[in-house]
């Protein structure tokens, strides 16, 4: 059995419980004695037992916008050690704190979920996010406390990568499933052969389907798992997929519910930014019953969105920055639609009367300004075209005598 | 002063672009003496030059299309070679950059279409070189 926290992934329905409601009542004392918004809303709520939970209230992703950037943290500056920005509503930046107790607790979740997919200490793991370090940050941790070997290396570009796995021979590979695809697929072009290589277990940062797992087994010769997490609790250590394809909440960490369908997750131990009853606006069912692989765990099968939230290259878009990319432009306030596939969008823009004035034969290169900004500001590659307002209208299928649109 | 107008209507480039204006204009009563597509991917932009330039323009306003008037030079060159350079020389000679020039010919005279950004200035320099600058009354029908 692949279990590194035996006594607390496996632990008794009922101990658990119990170790739940006593890290519940000290993180609500915390809360009320550092943060003064929780003290405000928890006032003389008692928490005797898990079903109080109910009465407690709860925390928005917008409570954390209102007190960007530290008004959630319950110590001072000088207890962390550590600031990881994440993506809160309408793409606005949140800051989740550490202490040096959270980096390490970080460590040891990873840890569980590295040990479950059996990375050891003789595994060397190679890690593409093609983003610098910090989104490599929290499997870094993991590995670290199995002592397995990181190559310190996160090239962007994809022949970077295979070198990588050619020389360094990496069995486990950790990346997101974009360019965990990019990397198949160039390897098909060259027929390079995945045998001839060394991984035996592919990490995805976030869950695929059944179908992309298959192919990247298939093509790169190694057994797919992934990681279900959320930047605002923890990602990854928030869960474990086990050998049975379950997500096992950390529940000796996480107090997991479904409120209206959607995960409420109260983090239990986090000294430096406590969260409670945290809406993470993801659609979620959760079961407790037993898994063959004996963790006690609450399962969750997390699903779509609630708020909206797009994502184009690995990066979570809102349509609300598609408006705030134009607003920067001369293309300011006109209508839009937008089709998002999985690598870039593409946006089409209603032109005006002035903006045709004002840039007849330049419309192409406004075209290309537009899209650098989504490529500035927003980090993804956008198509953006121009279309008759008649077009949006629906009109554009066939002119028809009859058919006269007024302006 | 009787710039001749280009009436430049934005298009997206789908199949049947074109046939949409002329039929627009064409129930509209107005002649159609030329037309350019420059088109760069997605879209294009159209230009024409037409009888009563106002009225085509409200004619594809009133259809959805977006429209404006772009000021142009007609210009008539001898039907014989040398005639374009003639006037191509003339205007480099005075550093004046082309925006845009296509020509056409109709009824045995050849009409040279430019855009140019200060068509004013153009003209003068044209017509002191002797070179016959239309007004929009003087095209050809
Ligand atoms: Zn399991």
């Amino acid at each position: 059995m692949n279990v590194f926290d035996r006594r607390y992934e496996m632990m008794p329905r009922a101990e658990l419980e119990q170790l739940q409601l006593e890290r519940l009542q000290a993180l609500l004392v915390r809360l009320k004695r550092n943060v003064r918004r929780a003290r405000e809303k928890i006032g003389d709520t008692r928490v005797e037992s898990l079903a109080d939970l109910a009465r407690l209230p709860f925390t928005t992703p917008e409570d954390m916008v209102d007190s960007f950037p530290y008004g959630m943290f319950a110590l001072p500056m000088r207890e962390i050690i550590r600031l990881h920005t994440t993506v809160g509503p309408q793409g606005k930046p949140l800051v989740i704190g550490h202490t040096r107790n959270d980096l390490a607790q970080w460590g040891r979740l990873v840890a569980r979920q590295l040990v479950a997919i059996g990375v050891t200490a003789n595994d060397v793991v190679q890690m593409c996010f093609g983003g610098g370090v910090y989104g490599a940050a929290g499997y870094l941790f993991g590995a670290q406390v199995i002592e397995a070997s990181v190559i310190a290396e996160d090239s962007a570009h994809v022949d970077y990568q295979i070198a990588t796995l050619q020389n360094f021979q990496p069995t486990v590979l950790i990346t997101t499933p974009g360019n965990a695809l990019d990397l198949m697929q160039v390897m098909e072009q060259r027929r390079l052969d995945p045998q001839s290589l060394h991984i035996r277990t592919v990490l995805l940062s976030r869950p695929v389907d059944h179908e992309t797992r298959e192919r990247l087994a298939a093509g790169l010769f190694a057994r797919v798992q992934c990681n279900f997490g959320l930047g605002e609790i923890l990602n990854p250590g928030l869960c474990v997929e086990c050998s049975a394809g379950h997500f096992h909440v950390h529940e000796d960490h996480f107090l997991a519910e479904v409120q209206d369908g959607e995960l409420v997750l109260t983090t239990l131990c986090r000294e430096a930014l406590p969260l409670l009853r945290y809406r993470t606006r993801v659609r979620c069912e959760l079961t407790r019953e037993k898994c063959s692989c004996g963790r006690s765990g609450a399962r969750i099968v997390p699903g779509e969105r609630l708020d909206g939230r797009l994502r184009v290259n690995e990066t979570p878009l809102y349509e609300g920055q598609i408006a705030g990319v134009l607003a920067r432009t001369k293309a300011a306030g006109q209508p839009f639609t937008f089709t998002v596939s999985e690598r870039r969008i593409v946006v089409s823009v209603e032109i005006s009367d002035d903006l045709f004035a004002d840039a007849v034969g330049l419309i192409e290169e406004l075209t290309r300004e537009i899209e650098s900004e989504f490529l500035a500001r927003l980090g993804i590659e956008a198509d953006v075209r121009f279309i008759s307002p008649r077009s949006r209208a629906g009109v554009d299928t066939e002119l028809d005598a009859d058919s006269k649109t007024e302006d | 002063m009787n710039d001749v107008k280009l009436v430049a209507a934005f298009a997206e480039n789908k199949p049947g672009q074109v046939a949409h204006f002329t039929k627009i204009l064409a129930s509209a009563n107005i002649n159609i003496r030329w037309l350019a597509v420059a088109s760069t991917g997605p879209f294009g932009v159209m230009k024409f030059l037409v009888s009563d330039p106002e009225m085509a323009c409200q004619a594809l306003k009133h259809e959805g299309f977006v429209t404006k008037l772009v000021d142009a030079l007609a210009i008539e060159v001898p039907d014989k070679p040398g005639g374009l350079h003639a006037v191509a020389d003339c205007l480099a000679s005075h550093n004046i950059n082309l925006d845009n020039a296509s020509g056409f010919i109709t009824n045995n005279r050849a009409i040279m279409v430019l855009e140019v950004p200060d068509a004013a200035r153009a003209r003068d320099v044209l017509q002191k070189q002797g070179f016959r600058v239309l007004t929009q009354m003087e095209l050809p029908v």
